[in-house]
């Protein structure tokens, strides 16, 4: 006797908090499985949801991801953003108004931190024919002290490479973020021992609790 | 029972050259199980790729076969952890 396979039940896939419009909102069909991306009110914030796979979602899927990435980058370019942990999927609506009743005085402080503010990221790597480690440590000074005039605060990140020297994230006011590329353009083209890459704009995931709606390793409510 | 006869010899104070020896290899070879078979090492090596394709460094297949093995090598010590297997 062959066992039928049960189709995989869905659930409500937050991507983000937001400021609450003031209306229902609609992304469009951004989300997972091309579904459509709308809010979820709760007093003045909105998550930003969709219906998805109630399932384990890996850090290691590149294309799952990159829909989450795609979806906020849409909801940041009007919007200050939460930045919520990918994963985050909730049996239904009803558990993701609970989680945002519970977590409202975490999202009033992590919506002070980001208003108006963007992530930036900086990794240095020294080159791949280098034999000895030329010495990083003046080089990342000068870095740490230039950017850190045209950011509003900054976090060093893990090293999770031998060939990584610096691996930091700051946060940046968006209307100083042309400064902070000036800034960053300017001491790339002072060095040659060393490889520079600049990404962003994210929201600020290293500068907030992106686990505010669940205290869950992953996510799953 | 090797382990056993060469932790009771040392106990007694008693060293036999060739035992140590054997116990050394035996730590080498748990040590370097235990390299292998720490998710975290691998998650690394994941994101290492991630990064070296992104400057640029390896090409497209490059970065998509060492992925394809790092996956793999990821999940096979996922499942051992889950089975409750360890090394050390």
């Amino acid at each position: 006797m062959k066992h039928k396979s049960r189709p995989m039940e869905n659930g409500v896939y937050v991507y983000c908090v937001i400021r609450a419009p003031g209306e229902a909102k609609s992304f469009g069909n951004i989300g997972f499985g091309g579904n459509e991306v709308y809010t979820i009110d709760y007093k003045e914030f909105s998550s930003v949801a969709s219906v998805a796979p109630l399932k384990k979602y890996d850090m290691e899927n590149e294309k799952e991801i990159e829909t989450h990435q795609n979806v906020v980058n849409e909801v940041m370019k009007d919007n200050s953003v939460i930045p919520v942990a990918y994963g985050m999927i909730f049996k239904n609506r009803k558990l993701v108004l609970a989680s945002m009743r519970v977590a409202q005085k975490a999202m009033k402080k992590g919506l002070k931190v980001v208003e108006g503010k963007v992530e930036l990221g900086i990794k240095i790597i020294s080159q791949q024919e280098q034999t000895g480690r030329p010495e990083a440590g003046p080089f990342i000074d000068e870095f740490e002290k230039e950017l850190g005039k045209v950011s509003s605060d900054s976090k060093k990140l893990k090293l999770f490479s031998k060939r990584l020297v610096l691996n930091k994230a700051y946060l940046v006011d968006k209307d100083r973020v042309d400064t902070f590329s000036d800034s960053v353009e300017a001491l790339k083209s002072k060095c040659k021992v060393f490889n520079v890459q600049y990404s962003g704009p994210w929201p600020a995931y290293n500068f907030v609790d992106i686990k505010i709606l669940s205290k869950h390793r992953e996510g799953r409510r | 029972m090797f382990l056993f006869d060469d932790v009771l010899m040392s106990m007694m104070g008693v060293s036999v050259p060739g035992l140590n020896l054997f116990s050394t290899l035996e730590l080498i070879k748990d040590l370097a199980y235990k390299e292998l078979y720490d998710p975290e090492i691998t998650r690394n090596e994941i994101k290492e790729n991630r990064m070296l394709y992104e400057f640029g460094e390896i090409s497209e297949e490059v970065y998509t076969a060492r992925k394809t093995e790092l996956m793999n090598r990821l999940e096979q010590v996922q499942k051992l952890l889950n089975a409750n297997v360890s090394f050390l």
